[in-house]
């Protein structure tokens, strides 16, 4: 990650700027909406939160070293809204691919699970319920030091 | 009702909130299937788009909308690579879209 943050700032101009977006580790939440109240929401399980606390290491690390400095850095609500637990699982699936790992047999066991109470909770909330997978993003403004 | 990513344009607001994109030569890294790009393309010069997944980008390559078709570039590329093969202080704003971690 560091070595492509120092690459980053090679390409980047005197007065350039860098622009990170990734998502903050461990928050992400799967819920159910009826008419804009929260009938059902639990935690996503998910393999990725050191690789985001990895980001986010690395961002500070380039800062101290002085390669760039920050400039504004802000936290803001992702959400992606689904109709069914099929839809989303679509999404986590094209998701997951990007990611080489292989995957723990107990975070899909886990996920599974959720699935299930999701489809229970859309069911008992009946019609015009909402599906809504909810990240939040950290979005980091920082300058280049020559 | 197709899923639907970021209706709300949090993202997005707050890119142009932090980074001014007017007149810029963009990177955007991990550009994905080019849902962020087609959001803030509009605002800049160039962007050129790089993604390493085939799929993502002819996605993308699919997607274009009309009005930014002429000024952005969209490429299958690693990013170490396509660095390599970049000159020095080319572009005026980096994304890193996603794709640090």
């Amino acid at each position: 990650m560091v070595h492509a943050l120092e690459s980053i700032h090679r390409l980047l101009k005197t007065n350039g700027s860098l622009l990170d977006i990734h998502p903050v580790a461990d928050v992400a939440l799967v819920k159910v909406l009826n008419a804009g109240k929260q009938v059902f929401s639990e935690l996503y399980p998910s393999e990725s939160g050191e690789d985001f606390r990895a980001a986010d290491r690395a961002i500070d690390l380039i800062v101290e070293r002085g390669l760039f400095r920050l400039d504004r850095s802000t936290v803001v609500d992702f959400l992606t809204h689904a109709s069914s637990t099929s839809e989303l699982k679509e999404f986590h699936a094209t998701a997951d691919a990007y990611d080489t790992r292989p995957s723990e047999g107990p975070v899909e066991a886990r996920r599974g699970l959720l699935y299930s109470r999701v489809d229970r909770a859309l069911e008992i909330s009946g019609p015009g319920a909402e599906l809504v997978y909810h990240e939040v993003v950290r979005m980091t403004h920082l300058k280049p030091v020559h | 009702m197709p899923i639907s990513v970021d209706p709300e344009g949090n993202e997005t607001h707050a890119l142009f909130e932090l980074t001014d994109l007017d007149g810029h030569d963009v990177l955007e890294i991990g550009c994905g299937d080019g849902r962020l790009t087609w959001r803030y393309a509009s605002r800049a010069a160039h962007v050129t788009a790089i993604d390493p997944y085939e799929g993502s980008i002819k996605r993308a390559k699919a997607s274009v909308p009309e009005v930014v078709r002429d000024r952005v570039d969209i490429q299958r590329a690693d990013f170490e690579r396509f660095a390599a093969s970049s000159a020095s202080s080319a572009f005026d704003t980096v994304i890193l879209s996603w794709a640090l971690c």
